[in-house]
């Protein structure tokens, strides 16, 4: 059986906040093994239970890694291979001198796509193109869009990367 | 004239969030269907929640909708009390139901809001609800609108939208294998194609765009037969049959993860090339929106 105690051992009464970390932030790499027997019980320690340990050190979601960003890899037409990276918030792609990723290739028209970003996710519309956008081969008027994804504009194919 | 068609929800059953189903959704049941100005709503399973959601943010300030209900199913009403536009007093809700289907749909909707399930009963919604049937001559704004009954356990309706020649097709939740003609033989060989009763086909026929319940797989489906729906390659063969422009393999089993999502299509496409159609079949995405 598994039970949960705090770095020194104590077992954590019922309705404790059983939230933590393994092992003792303030002994990082201790040579405690965070998992050990206690009479006859496997103990797992989970650092001092207190709130203001977790609330001073540790938030959640304040330490992840800066992310990469998300990027559309044109993996076809003029000037493949190429990565666009989604720096901003709506970006139009199109053969257009406006579009802020500018491709002069046939079938695509001047504003053929946008591409919006809507919360952490991204979502592309047709900006009622001639020939249309195809995802992944079925051709849709808008999406969201999701790892992998492959965009067809005419002769050009991007791959959509979340980034992350 | 415009058609739209966005996918709200189009899992099977029970919602199913995570990142295995990241890519088609985990919302039940739910399709927005915009032909001009009037908008169709398909089911109000959980994916119904986020339209409402986007309706309030993207309507003026009147907003009027009619939805259509294919059963009552907890997948395809569960969105109902999270639907904030029921709210506003701002609101006009058209409800339906096929007629056969005996006023099912304002009884369950009501009972799934009895205060032993849900902190707001249905009398206390603010917007203006009115509810309806589907008959051989119903028509919304000029879209003209039909119901078939469907095999399932206790029933489900397909409904169809037709304006100026374009049509879409929402028939969820149907075990279509159990109507087939030569349901012996196909038992035999898979590979056989499906032969499906006439007044169906007829009910789909050139659809431009056919959204049909496609849960299974060949072998999901010896096991779950009477379970009330259908292997993808039956819905791949009712749209060879019907002359249908793109389906839509639609209500994915909650197992399902994108990749087997996935792989259930590309036997569907393969059937679709073996047959030498070029029509279209594809995998229902939560938030793929199609212009008809
Ligand atoms: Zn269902
Ligand atoms: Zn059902």
């Amino acid at each position: 059986m598994w039970t949960l105690c705090n770095a020194d051992g104590v077992e954590a009464s019922p309705g404790a906040r059983t939230r933590g970390i393994i092992g003792d932030p303030a002994n990082p790499g201790g040579t405690d093994s965070p998992a050990s027997r206690k009479n006859g019980k496997h103990v797992l320690k989970i650092g001092r239970l207190t709130e203001t340990t977790l609330s001073q050190s540790f938030h959640p979601g304040r330490h992840v890694r800066p992310k990469k960003k998300a990027e559309l890899e044109q993996v076809e037409g003029p000037g493949a291979p190429a990565r666009h990276i989604l720096a901003k918030d709506e970006v139009v792609v199109g053969r257009s001198r406006e579009a802020d990723v500018q491709i002069e290739s046939e079938m695509m028209s001047r504003k053929h796509m946008l591409v919006r970003r809507v919360g952490p996710e991204f979502e592309y519309e047709d900006l009622d193109s001639k020939f249309g956008v195809y995802l992944n081969s079925v051709k849709a008027f808008a999406a969201v869009l999701r790892d992998g994804d492959v965009l067809q504009l005419g002769k050009v194919v991007f791959i959509f990367h979340e980034g992350g | 004239m415009s058609t739209f068609v966005r996918f709200w929800g189009t899992r099977g059953s029970i919602p199913t969030p995570g990142h295995k189903t990241r890519r088609y959704g985990g919302n039940t049941s739910c399709v927005e269907i915009r032909i001009d100005d009037s908008l169709f709503i398909c089911d109000a399973g959980t994916g119904l929640r986020e339209l409402g959601v986007h309706l309030l943010a993207r309507e003026d300030k009147h907003l009027e909708a009619h939805l259509f209900f294919s059963h009552m199913h907890w997948d395809h009403i569960q969105g109902f009390p999270f639907f904030v536009p029921a709210y506003s007093p701002e609101a006009e809700l058209h409800v339906y139901e096929a007629k056969e289907a005996n006023e099912r749909v304002v009884r369950l909707l009501q009972a799934q809001m009895s205060s032993e399930y849900f902190p707001v009963s249905f009398a206390d919604l603010k917007s203006r609800i009115h509810f309806g049937a589907v008959t051989s001559d119903t028509s919304v704004d000029g879209v003209r609108i039909r119901a078939f009954e469907q095999i399932h356990p206790g029933k489900s309706f397909a409904y169809s939208f037709e304006k100026n020649g374009t049509k879409v097709v929402y028939a969820t939740d149907n075990e279509l294998d159990l109507s087939a003609k030569n349901r012996d033989t196909i038992a035999t060989n898979p590979d056989e194609r499906r032969i499906l009763p006439k007044e169906f086909v007829r009910f789909c026929e050139n659809a431009d765009l056919l959204i049909a319940d496609g849960q299974y797989t060949e072998s999901e489906y010896l096991k779950k037969e009477g379970w009330g729906h259908a292997r993808a390659t039956t819905v791949v063969d009712l749209g060879l049959q019907s002359g249908a422009k793109q389906v839509a393999v639609f209500h994915h089993d909650p197992m399902h993860s994108d990749q087997d999502v996935e792989d259930k299509i590309s036997i569907c496409e393969r059937r679709v090339i073996f047959s030498g159609s070029k029509m279209v079949v594809f995998g229902a995405r939560e938030g793929m929106t199609l212009k008809l």
